[in-house]
């Protein structure tokens, strides 16, 4: 499959050599071209909100107090929009609660905002059922739901120390693309 | 013999950048979905690769049976663990990481796995199959080299910065493209690749242990030592005696 044919003229070694450099042009320039297109709200400002805190709320004055994007500013935000009935949501936390331990010490904020309407789930049992330590948010009144248009759960949005959106996932991500994505928004 | 060898050069790397930008445009549909946009990257390229004759396993040689992939793809594995776990001890051996114990997070490897197998079989099949394949007129070094090259320019094509990690991508780029002449095929790089994959996110980021990094994990300069010393070690092992066929 990957026999060596030898090459016997300078002017075919040329071509070859030619055609390496365009590869390896080629591998690094075409993902330029689709960088920071993935979506039309990603480079936009952030939609502020407040939201009450229902679990892991230390860092903001305890469950109950309320905390706001705005409250945030300098550093780098990842919002993780989940309900308790979600499936993935759930299959989700156990990645998020590890990016949070990662990185909550390096100017990076997490924040589950729970979607669930009032009555439907308990995000607080939730948290400590499952051991996680990132600020759980309660977005009862779907504010910071339709601020951000989300469709679908689970959905990660990525915000910058800029308070600009860096980018926007749906469906259960891989820790090391949410590593990467933090990396972008510091 | 050399016009038909520079027309099959200029195919497979024509159609190499196709399909590389066939990915990236997927990748760009599917932003949303990193495991949607896996799925499909890794089929494209399954099929593509396809096309142009980039194998699973050597087409000259008899069909492969389960258990001899499951070998390949098992000793790649090993390899892509042994690695891993290397870093690790350099990195605490160096005093630029440090362990710390975590609870099992199954639901985190589980997911983590699938997701490195994906990547896996885009970036074997691309950065690896189908450059080893536009690079057979070169010597079998040089086409190692190129791997590790193309490895470096899809890390720079992703990052848009040039770092340290494009030099820890090129020294993976080619011991998996070492793995790649060993095996005659790629079921092997797979293996590697999935499981570094594997090993270095979930599994060390809280799936089995945690290892904190003082720097990123795979661009400090004990863990670039490592990894350069491992593409040469691969690069021997596959050079030596299972070189090009003549």
């Amino acid at each position: 499959m990957m026999e060596a044919i030898p090459l016997r003229s300078t002017r075919g070694g040329l071509r070859s050599a030619g055609l390496v450099v365009l590869l390896l042009a080629g591998l690094a320039l075409l993902p330029r071209l689709f960088a920071g297109r993935e979506a039309s709200r990603v480079g936009q400002n952030a939609p502020d909100f407040r939201l009450s805190i229902a679990a892991n709320g230390g860092e903001f004055g305890g469950d109950g107090a309320s905390v706001g994007l705005s409250d945030l500013r300098g550093r780098a935000a990842l919002l993780v929009f989940w309900a308790t009935w979600c499936m993935p949501c759930r299959a989700e936390a156990p990645v998020i609660n590890e990016v949070f331990r990662r990185w909550h010490d390096r100017n990076v904020v997490v924040l589950g905002i729970n979607t669930d309407e009032p009555g439907q789930g308990d995000p607080r049992a939730f948290a400590l059922e499952r051991g996680l330590a990132y600020p759980i948010l309660r977005d009862d009144s779907a504010e910071a739901l339709h601020a951000y248009d989300v469709e679908a759960l689970p959905t990660l949005v990525v915000v910058s120390t800029l308070g600009k959106i860096v980018a926007i996932r749906t469906g259960v991500t891989g820790d090391d693309e949410i590593d990467r994505l933090i990396r972008q928004a510091l | 013999m050399i016009e038909r060898v520079g027309r099959d050069q200029a195919k497979v790397v024509l159609w190499t950048l196709g399909l590389w930008g066939s990915v990236q445009l997927a990748g760009l549909i599917f932003a949303h979905s990193q495991s949607g946009g896996l799925a499909v990257e890794a089929v494209i390229a399954e099929m593509g690769a396809g096309y142009v004759g980039i194998a699973w396993s050597d087409p000259e040689a008899p069909i492969p049976r389960w258990t001899a992939i499951a070998r390949r793809a098992g000793s790649g594995a090993g390899l892509g663990v042994a690695m891993a776990a290397l870093m690790v001890v350099v990195g605490l051996a160096a005093h630029t990481a440090i362990v710390v114990a975590a609870p099992a997070a199954l639901v985190t490897l589980a997911l983590g796995f699938g997701l490195a197998a994906l990547g896996a079989v885009r970036d074997e099949l691309l950065l690896r199959g189908m450059v080893l394949r536009a690079t057979r007129s070169l010597p079998a070094w040089g086409g190692l080299l190129v791997c590790g090259a193309a490895a470096a320019a899809a890390r720079f094509g992703l990052d848009g910065v040039l770092s340290l990690a494009m030099a820890a991508d090129a020294a993976r780029g080619i011991a998996f493209g070492a793995l790649w002449r060993r095996d005659r095929g790629a079921w092997m790089p797979w293996g590697a690749n999935t499981a570094w994959t594997w090993a270095t996110g979930p599994a060390s980021h809280g799936g089995v242990i945690d290892v904190r990094f003082a720097a990123e994990p795979v661009a400090d300069a004990p863990t670039l030592a490592l990894l350069a010393i491992g593409a040469l070690a691969a690069s021997i092992w596959a050079l030596r005696d299972h070189g090009p066929k003549k």
